[in-house]
């Protein structure tokens, strides 16, 4: 009778559907309302009475960790319930003027039902609304729930004696009059004896509590909505249909009432009254003690699905679906694991020797594995809003569920439940030891197991966990919870794993689950993206950001490899791709993450000094690929494809990694407004950088050079005065003198002298006359091809043609010069970014992911937004379609991070300057407008752009800025005239 | 019992292709069958097949008729033919082969007249083209190799359709493609791949090191005009054999 779901939010109306009618006992409610709040469940009754008697009757006083509402006075106030009693969370505040429209509204509708022959009477006067009874007779004074169908026959006939034909006319006439006596949106309500005229309704209920639960990070379904009267009543929508509103799409509605004309499609009609709904409260109940496995929001807007595990892109889903947090990441393979599957769990930093001693990321000790009868993989569902995975399958021996989640709230925690049949699902061990990792220990007692894997580096990973198994009518059930302490430095103890598991034991599954949630939603408050028009934009840009913010620890350092933690693709190294690509978004939605990140920078700061004096040079020499002893980790050899080897030149030759990691610590500071850190611990990562390129640039005749370097774009290797290393170096060293002059701290005076003339010595490639920027001494000089002429982009153009004839020619990996238009827009000659563009463009072929979404960015601000959405499209899509055929090493980060920054910098345009910020958008066609929530300097912001303009929205105080354009301005008046 | 045929002709391909079918017929688990369809005398296979220790069969007939007739046999698993005739012969070279190679829903394996060989094979060569139907016909052979104790290295051609869009950092890009590729498409966990970008028969052929190579070949059977260029190329300059395994067709292999 009752659906297979264990709900974390029940709506329910009150009378005739929670107690019979108003004088019954409303002990056994009280009982149970209590007992789902301790469950956690969160409790809305919804009612058009008043809080006296509701609160009179019910009398519940809860304790937590669920939430009991009131919403009454027909969507006119909301109550929260605690311990205490009542406290009013929301009120409805009606004016002056529309209390005096409601009186004379009621009185119309009284007059005009009188000029019909419909004697009718204002009986009350509530809080926002007046209460007309259409059959003021001694006999329906006061009719039971139960007599409805024989009311509603009465109150027709009435009104068929007098030429009405429907309830639905009467409402028609209360809706006319209330609209002339001045009500501007009047609410209609009709109970088939009496007819309201208010202000709000229960929609207006359903509104507020269903956005409230979505603030806890509780989507519409997992939400039950009970009610008695969702069925049509005289030809008028039932009271409780009003609670249906579209937010409530996927919630699940049942029915308990009468419901003499039917319910609406989506409505589960089983009647039986309040017994029956008790009988439902008792069964929601039942599930929380049998630990079953909770649901997931199929939120389409907030959800990645798959159905079946076919081989091939098997690896590529475990990617997609990896659940990380704080940079410890499990990838989501299925449960049963299997051939071809890589369930692998990552911490980032924590490295072992690989080939040849070249380090890569240790595998941690497995925590997902159960035994499986029957492999198959059903529906699995990651929801990006709350961060948990769940999984379904069902069929005649094969039925399982199973939902798992990496603990927003308690660092290294991990928790997972399982329900299937007694003969499909065993748990097994609770920790499998990670394959290809040598030094494994084991251990347990007093209920929890241990499993440990140890670094050749001296690191390790450990994982400390309990699983407890019940027996329930359809089968058996798992819950595991297990807690992951790691070093890279060092071997962890048992005892650092085993107390935060004691502590998650303590706690439970429910609320582990509910604080995640919480978390979660709060996190997404700060980072939330709506771009009308575009839902698989939208979605892809969610999916970037969930997997950006939980790829990186918010405390003490973060190594952000290529790939995070969803696969061991790329060793876990670091490169350019966390300081530029990923960093400048956590900075905005997650600025501790960046910090972190920063951090491990800082702390490899003696490392690349060191690396600096290697080559003869000053200041600090980052390691192009980054491990844990911020010593070079890029290997010196790659294949050919042609079965010879290829000598590797980025690890001695990329030198504007040291800039990037400067600029990085610059954008920090200018989104968080941390004006401390380029004061502090920040300085040298800027003001070591710039000693570097002060003693690596070479002077010939006055100029400054910068020889044997490699730019972003590696199919030019080894070239001279490449533009963007040449303008980033000049922008390090302005920068840096820039900081020394202002404090006084991080340099000299001859320091600062030095450095500026070095970057005004520097040459740049730029010529005046074309507007262009050479991308490296002789570039113009190579074959003009254009990657047109030879394949549709992107291409991996060096494999098409080969590394000799890509060297030779105009054909770009990825944006070089362009990168300068992106990064420090300020530096470069001011009107330069089209001329380079029409130029670089056609001959770059993206045959990097890094690529696309720069461009994307930078073709909207050039105004070509139809341009710009094709490339974004090509980011946004990278791993969701495993464009690069690569998905199943882990997700590409830098291409995650450029998405977002492509929508915030691109489209939007948003630029920060001294003190305050504005925005510039350019939307393509079929975004009709575009939200998107950051911190900008500690404060929450929402940047929004629609085809009138763009403003910036400061959500703490609510202060509007200035809007960019007039068009803007426009936009903000008609706002304000509606209102 | 299971036979593998092994069609000796009047060249020098004769005597390689009994010693080839002596070391395949373990992986097919089945017995050689030594057959020649007569052309101006027996002489030269009969003492080609007594040298080797095997009895010989003679048919009479079309000799591409003659052999597919043999083949479809029902207890036949496979057969290996000579790649191509000396010269002088009365036929183009490797026309025979050809026709049964598109003829007959069984691995064919050819082997060139130069191969010197003894006992057994060492290495399995593998070209894959991602295609499903590809993987799925030389999944069968490849878990006998595996078994037998062959290495078994997989080959991938970029081809237009599969060269990647992306290649970010090439110590790192190839080294995950290839595995992918290797998780997609074979089911051998000791399998090593090789990527490689030009013509498809020269990458492959140049991978040959050694007479204890082995290529291991699915195609469609498809001979018309401008298709089963790797096919042709390999049957006219591959100097170790090469089993051709027809897509979609059930293959016995040795448990």
């Amino acid at each position: 009778m009752f659906p297979d779901q264990t709900f974390e939010a029940l709506i329910f109306d009150w009378d005739g559907t929670a107690v019979p009618d108003r004088r019954a006992d409303g002990s056994g409610m009280r009982r149970r309302v209590e007992a789902l709040c301790r469950a956690g469940v969160d409790v809305a009754v919804v009612s058009g009475t008043h809080v006296d008697n509701v609160d009179g009757q019910l009398g519940a006083r809860p304790r937590g960790p669920g939430r009991l509402f009131l919403c009454l006075n027909r969507g006119s106030e909301v109550f929260e319930v605690g311990a205490g009693g009542p406290e009013l969370r929301w009120r409805r505040a009606a004016s002056k003027g529309e209390e005096a429209a409601l009186t004379r509204a009621a009185l119309r509708t009284v007059a005009a039902l009188a000029d019909l022959g419909v004697p009718a009477e204002i009986v009350s006067r509530r809080l926002n609304r007046t209460k007309i009874d259409l059959i003021p007779e001694p006999r329906w004074s006061d009719p039971p729930k139960a007599r409805i169908g024989e009311l509603v026959e009465a109150l027709l006939e009435r009104l068929a004696r007098h030429g009405i034909g429907s309830l639905a006319e009467v409402v028609d006439l209360a809706r006319r009059e209330a609209m002339a006596a001045g009500v501007s949106d009047p609410r209609i309500t009709s109970d088939a004896k009496h007819v309201e005229v208010g202000l709000t309704d229960k929609s207006d209920s359903a509104r507020w509590i269903l956005g409230s639960l979505l603030g806890q990070g509780v989507g519409a379904g997992l939400v039950a909505i009970v009610g008695d009267e969702f069925g049509p009543l005289g030809g008028m929508p039932g009271s409780d249909d009003l609670m249906l509103i579209p937010e409530a799409e996927r919630a699940y509605a049942l029915s308990v009432g009468v419901e003499p004309e039917g319910v609406p499609s989506g409505v589960m009609h089983v009647g039986g009254g309040p017994e029956i709904f008790l009988a439902f409260l008792d069964e929601q109940l039942l599930r929380r003690r049998h630990r079953r496995v909770p649901s997931v929001d199929q939120d389409p807007a907030w959800t990645l699905a798959f159905e079946g595990d076919p081989k091939e892109g098997r690896r590529m889903r475990e990617a997609v679906l990896t659940l990380a947090e704080s940079g410890i990441g499990t990838r989501g393979a299925l449960e049963e694991d299997g051939p071809g599957a890589t369930p692998l769990t990552l911490v980032a930093g924590v490295f072992v020797d690989g080939e040849e001693g070249r380090p890569r990321l240790l595998a941690g000790p497995g925590w997902t594995s159960l035994e499986v009868t029957a492999r198959r993989a059903g529906r699995r569902v990651l929801d990006l809003r709350s961060g948990v995975l769940w999984r379904e399958r069902s069929g005649d021996g094969a039925a399982l569920r199973t939902l798992r989640f990496a603990s927003a709230t308690r660092s290294g925690v991990m928790a997972m439940r399982a329900e299937g049949r007694a003969d499909d699902l065993a748990p097994g061990e609770a920790l499998s030891a990670p394959d290809g990792v040598e030094t494994v220990r084991r251990g347990g007692s007093h209920g929890m197991e241990w499993l440990r894997a140890t670094s050749s580096r001296g690191g390790g990973i450990l994982a400390a966990a309990h699983q407890a198994v019940g027996t329930v009518p359809t089968g058996c059930t798992l819950e595991r919870l297990v807690a992951y302490a790691a070093d890279p430095r060092r071997v962890p103890r048992v005892q650092e794993a085993s107390g935060r598991l004691r502590e998650a034991r303590r706690v439970g599954f429910d609320a582990l689950l509910r604080e995640h949630r919480e978390a979660w939603a709060r996190r997404w408050d700060d980072a939330e993206v709506h771009i009308e028009g575009d839902p698989d934009a939208e979605l892809a840009v969610r999916f970037a950001l969930f997997h950006l913010m939980a790829s990186a620890s918010d405390s003490g350092e973060a190594a952000m490899g290529a790939r995070g933690v969803t696969g061991d693709a790329y060793a876990g190294h670091v490169f350019w791709d966390a300081d530029v690509y990923a960093l400048p978004v956590l900075a905005a939605v997650r600025p501790g993450a960046a910090r972190a990140m920063l951090e491990y920078r800082i702390r490899r700061l003696p490392a690349a000094q060191e690396m600096a004096a290697e080559r003869d040079c000053q200041g600090a020499r980052f390691p192009w690929e980054s491990a844990d002893d911020g010593l070079e980790a890029t290997p010196p050899w790659a294949s050919d494809g042609h079965g010879g080897l290829l000598r590797l030149h980025t690890g001695e030759r990329a030198d504007h990694i040291v800039a990037d990691v400067a600029w990085s610590a610059v954008r920090y500071a200018q989104w968080t407004g941390d004006t401390g850190f380029l004061a502090g611990p920040g300085r040298q990562l800027v003001t070591e950088a710039a000693r570097y390129f002060a003693s690596r640039v070479q002077f010939d005749g006055g100029r400054g050079h910068l020889y044997a370097v490699i730019g972003p774009d590696e199919y030019h290797e080894v070239v001279d005065d490449n533009a963007f290393t040449n303008v980033m170096a000049r922008w390090t060293l302005r920068t840096a003198a820039g900081l020394v002059e202002a404090d006084d701290f991080g340099g000299s005076p001859k320091d600062v002298e030095g450095w500026r003339h070095t970057a005004d010595a520097l040459v740049d490639g730029f010529d005046e006359a074309t507007g262009l920027y050479e991308q490296f001494a002789g570039f113009f000089g190579l074959e003009p091809l254009v990657v047109s002429e030879v394949a549709d982009v992107p291409v991996a153009a060096d494999l098409l043609l080969g590394r000799d004839r890509v060297a030779r020619s105009q054909v770009l990996k990825q944006a070089d010069v362009l990168m300068l238009h992106f990064l420090v827009p300020d530096e470069v000659a001011a009107g330069s970014l089209v001329a380079n563009l029409d130029f670089y463009g056609p001959r770059t072929a993206h045959g990097s992911s890094l690529s696309p979404a720069i461009h994307a960015a930078l073709l909207a601000r050039a105004g070509r937004p139809e341009e710009a959405l094709s490339s974004f499209r090509l980011a946004a899509r990278l791993d969701l379609d495993d464009l690069t055929g690569t998905t199943a090493g882990g997700l590409h980060l830098a291409t995650m991070g450029g998405l977002w920054q492509a929508l915030v910098h691109g489209f939007l345009g948003l630029c920060l300057e001294e003190g305050g910020a504005h925005l510039a958008p350019v939307l393509p066609e079929g975004w009709r407008s575009v939200d998107v929530t950051a911190r900008v300097r500690g404060r929450r912001v929402r940047l929004h752009a629609d085809a009138s303009g763009g403003d910036i929205r400061y959500l703490d105080d609510e202060t509007r800025t200035r809007p960019h354009s007039r068009r803007a301005a426009r936009g903000r008046e008609e706002r304000e005239a509606s209102s | 019992m299971t036979v593998i045929i092994a069609a000796i002709d009047r060249s020098s391909a004769a005597e390689p292709v009994i010693r080839a079918a002596t070391a395949l017929a373990p992986l097919f688990d089945a017995v050689v069958e030594v057959v020649h369809v007569r052309e101006d005398g027996t002489g030269f296979p009969e003492a080609v097949a007594s040298a080797a220790g095997r009895a010989l069969r003679i048919l009479d007939g079309d000799p591409a008729s003659c052999l597919v007739d043999e083949i479809t046999r029902p207890d036949v698993v496979a057969a290996v033919v000579g790649a191509r005739g000396g010269p002088g012969g009365p036929r183009p070279a490797g026309s025979t082969a050809l026709v049964v190679l598109a003829q007959v829903r069984k691995p064919v394996i050819v082997v060139p007249p130069e191969w010197a060989h003894a006992a057994s094979f060492e290495r399995a060569i593998v070209p894959l083209d991602a295609a499903a139907a590809t993987s799925a016909a030389v999944e069968a052979a490849l878990g006998a190799c595996a078994r037998a104790g062959l290495e078994i290295l997989v080959v991938h051609v970029f081809s237009h359709d599969t060269l990647p869009h992306f290649w970010d950092r090439p110590a790192y890009e190839g080294e995950e493609w290839a595995r992918e590729f290797l998780s997609r498409h074979c089911a051998e966990p000791e399998a090593h791949i090789e990527l490689r970008t030009g013509a498809p028969a020269r990458e492959v052929l140049d991978l040959v090191k050694g007479s204890g190579d082995l290529i291991v070949l699915a195609w469609s059977q498809d001979l018309s005009w401008g298709r089963a260029h790797l096919v042709r190329e390999t049957l006219a300059d591959s100097c170790v054999p090469v089993v051709f395994v027809p897509v979609g067709a059930a293959h016995h292999l040795a448990e």
